[in-house]
């Protein structure tokens, strides 16, 4: 059964129609001004309107458009009542059906009920389509929300965004939400249509503490809350009456423990679906709230961890400086006296003077390890590297202790392979690394020992296999070069081999107390070998002696390439300038090469400090070039004068191009596996596959 | 008599060198800090320059600098004394251009050689 409103002033239609709705169990309801009629429909909402056409009393057209143009009306169905001899056709433009008079009983009900199913039908469809187009939206807003949520690591903007998430999706009067960062930070958002009244603003800090107090795991004092807020409206207020709406509320967990909560007010009641939409969002945020607490948390140790390094690596290089210059005096006045220039010196004074002395020469090799270690460390050692034969840098150490060694009735013996590849070192660090083994060659073995120094040839396999090494880097030279110090002294214990090469790890102090020496040279040595790529490891017997090795790779253009680039990176990462990197190739056509012609005229404009290298790889030759420290302008210019360059001699000298070229920056964590990985994507490709960085 | 200035900010090293060159006939006269070493430098017509690198007011680089790039003292020698490291000093020297380098701790014998060979 359905209502039905008809307007009409005339009896006889009434009861007409009354008789044929009744019989068919609808209520009819009848008004006759327009006032009245307004009234019914906004209290009964009937669904169809029956409007008789000979009513004087009202302008139907005006009605039926006024009806047409409310939200609330748009979808009743109007129904024309009209005699069948004069049809008004403007009236009908308005009215969804039009019955004629007299009525025919049968066709009367059919148009009514066909109708009145016609609505239902429409109001459904409307309904559902509403609904979908409201899924929708919040599904969208869930999407951009989490999209969002996934790109912060700061706690508090993602609670905004969280808060503006369900702001969009649920058009909310207000929401708040309460954060527990710790017992000293805690913070309100408050986020509202229009602004809220002073009472409220204290209500809700109230009702956020009070209600929910419960579940918090530390106390705070209403005076403790920072309050931020937000309205994108300025007219109006809200006040106490806010509570009177409807509310969803929840609690932000992250990993089971409580760290706020959240609550939003719509004057519109909640449905079903607005809940789940809620508690969605508000789930969504507790898994990048915990990564962002996580984040924080290792930033922080970090930046300790980082302060602390440079702490000690400015307190050992401060130290080692303020003790050189007394050290200075002390050794200066011992030498003074003991020259006899102040007086004459007996035997005893001269023993403890000699003994004096010798022990400042020994803290002051103590500094300079340190200095050193504390180089190394803080990866502010710089490096000469230039290729060598390493024979000479043998020998020249020899000579430089055999006297020493004499004295010991010590004898060094030297069996050097004359056929080696020269290798690519700092000589002078590569001398300290071969003195300090020697050296404790010397300490460590008896009178009339003898110390053997070999050098001689390796294959990568043979660094592969050697089980010193548990952890190998994942490139290795494919030959080396070998330096072996053998000594039969006093030997180390197998347990202690490792040992040897960690700092302040000294096996036995006494040793070293009785030797002299700081007990830092084989870690020092282990360090430089490393900065060389190369390794030292030992063999050794108790008291049968020891052999320390030393291996060098040999190594290729291209790696003293790639090796120069990961050094200037590591300096360029502390002082915080660039790199320009240029890669260029081309088709080599005999006797006329480009790059060449780029080398020679000096094309490319190069810093202080640059490295080329090319090579040529199936007809075609790659040519790799950096230069630290350029200004980008430059760069930028050079680039472009370089491309002018190889177009203007294109004729002459054909594909040539630019394959890579970029100004890095290893500051911002650019490293040499990134900048490897760049150029070495290009060293197979073709000219086709070029790429330029900004 | 051969004149001598050393220039340093610790009395004790001004001791030890002011005995030891007195003793092999040498004039010293010291300063113990840059800007009174700059002065004396300009006004005592030293025949060398005995210069400690970390001083306040004015350090031994930027008096060595200011000396060998004004005509009228560049010829007088200078001997620069430092904590650092041999590497360190050969890159700044470079700069400065100071005659030579002895790096702390240093030998007395090492510092009469310098001069001797500078002033005979």
């Amino acid at each position: 059964m359905a209502q039905i409103l008809l307007i009409t002033d005339n009896n006889l239609t009434i009861k007409e129609t009354e008789k044929l709705l009744v019989q068919n169990s609808h209520e009819l309801i009848t008004a006759q001004k327009e006032d009245e009629i307004l009234n019914i429909i906004e209290s009964k909402s009937p669904k169809i309107i029956l409007f008789d056409c000979d009513s004087s009393e009202i302008d139907i057209i005006s009605l039926l458009r006024k009806l047409k143009l409310s939200l609330q009306t748009k979808d009743i169905c109007s129904i024309i009542l009209l005699p069948e001899s004069n049809i008004n056709y403007d009236i009908l433009k308005y009215a969804n059906s039009y019955i004629t008079r007299p009525f025919n009983e049968n066709l009367f009900l059919a148009e009514l009920n066909s109708n009145i199913r016609l609505s239902e039908t429409f109001r459904v469809l409307s309904k559902n389509n509403n609904d979908l187009a409201k899924s929708l939206y919040q599904l969208n807003v869930l999407y951009t929300t989490s999209t969002q949520l996934a790109g912060s690591l700061d706690k508090t903007n993602l609670i905004e965004i969280m808060t503006d998430g369900l702001e969009q999706s649920l058009s909310l009067s207000l929401c708040y939400a309460l954060i527990l960062n710790e017992v000293n930070d805690i913070k309100l958002i408050i986020k509202s249509l229009f602004p809220i009244s002073h009472k409220l603003e204290n209500a809700i800090k109230l009702r956020a503490l009070l209600n929910y107090k419960n579940l918090f795991s530390i106390n705070p004092s209403i005076n403790d809350i920072e309050v931020i807020k937000y309205n994108k409206d300025k007219y109006g207020e809200y006040d106490l009456n806010l509570f009177e709406y409807d509310n969803l509320f929840a609690p932000i967990n992250i990993n089971n423990k409580f760290y706020g909560i959240i609550e939003v007010f719509r004057q519109e009641d909640f449905a079903p679906e607005d809940t789940k939409c809620f508690t969605t969002l508000v789930k969504q945020v507790s898994l990048p709230l915990e990564s962002a607490i996580l984040y924080e948390e290792i930033k922080d140790t970090n930046i300790k961890l980082e302060k602390l390094e440079r702490l000690k690596s400015e307190f050992i290089s401060i130290v080692s400086h303020e003790l050189r210059t007394p050290l200075t005096s002390i050794n200066s006045a011992l030498d003074i006296i003991l020259k006899g220039t102040t007086g004459e010196v007996n035997e005893a004074m001269e023993k403890f003077l000699n003994l004096a002395k010798r022990n400042v020469t020994r803290l002051s090799a103590i500094i300079y390890d340190l200095l050193d270690l504390s180089k190394i460390e803080a990866g502010k050692m710089e490096f000469r590297f230039e290729k060598t034969n390493i024979n000479l840098t043998v020998e020249l150490v020899k000579n430089a202790l055999e006297s020493w060694a004499k004295e010991q009735n010590i004898s060094i013996k030297l069996n050097l392979d004359s056929n080696l590849d020269l290798v690519y070192i700092d000589t002078q660090r590569m001398e300290q690394v071969l003195t300090n083994l020697i050296s404790n060659a010397i300490k460590f073995t008896k009178d009339n020992g003898q110390i053997e120094v070999t050098t001689s040839k390796i294959q990568k396999d043979d660094i592969i296999n050697n089980s010193f090494f548990e952890i190998l880097p994942k490139k290795l030279s494919e030959q080396y070069v070998q330096i072996a110090v053998k000594d039969n002294g006093i030997g180390i214990a197998k347990e202690n081999w490792t040992k040897v090469f960690e700092q302040f790890k000294q096996i036995e102090n006494s040793i070293s107390r009785k030797v002299g020496g700081s007990g830092l040279g084989l870690p020092i040595a282990k360090r430089l070998m490393d900065a060389h790529k190369g390794f030292i490891w030992l063999d050794s017997k108790v008291n049968e002696g020891s052999t320390f090795y030393l291996a060098l790779p040999v190594m290729s253009e291209e790696e003293i390439f790639y090796h120069s680039l990961e050094q200037d990176i590591q300096k360029a990462k502390q002082e915080h300038i660039n790199i320009a990197l240029i890669s260029l190739c081309e088709n080599v056509i005999e006797g006329k090469s480009l790059t060449d012609k780029i080398l020679n005229e000096d094309v490319i404009r190069k810093t202080s400090v640059y490295k080329e290298y090319s090579y040529i790889n199936n007809g075609k030759k790659f040519y790799y070039v950096y230069t630290v420290d350029m200004d980008s302008f430059v760069f930028d210019f050079e680039v472009r004068k370089l491309q002018t360059f190889i177009k203007t001699n294109y004729t002459d000298y054909k594909e040539c191009d630019i394959l890579y070229s970029a100004l890095l920056y290893p500051q911002d964590a650019q490293d040499i596996e990134q900048i490897t990985e760049k150029l070495n994507n290009f060293k197979k490709g073709d000219i086709d596959e070029k790429s330029t960085d900004s | 008599m051969k004149k001598v200035l050393i220039v340093d900010d610790e009395a004790d090293i001004i001791e030890i060198l002011q005995y030891v060159l007195e003793t092999q006939g040498y004039e010293c006269i010291t300063a113990f800090d840059g800007e009174e070493g700059l002065k004396l430098a300009r006004e005592a017509n030293p025949d060398l320059i005995i210069l400690d690198v970390m001083m306040p007011k004015i350090n031994g680089y930027k008096i060595s600098r200011l000396l060998k790039f004004d005509a009228k003292y560049k010829d007088i020698p200078i001997i620069m004394i430092t904590a650092r490291s041999q590497n360190e000093d050969k890159a700044i020297g470079e700069e400065t251009g100071a005659d030579e380098y002895i790096t702390k701790p240093f030998q007395v014998d090492e510092v009469v050689e310098k001069v001797k060979s500078y002033l005979g």
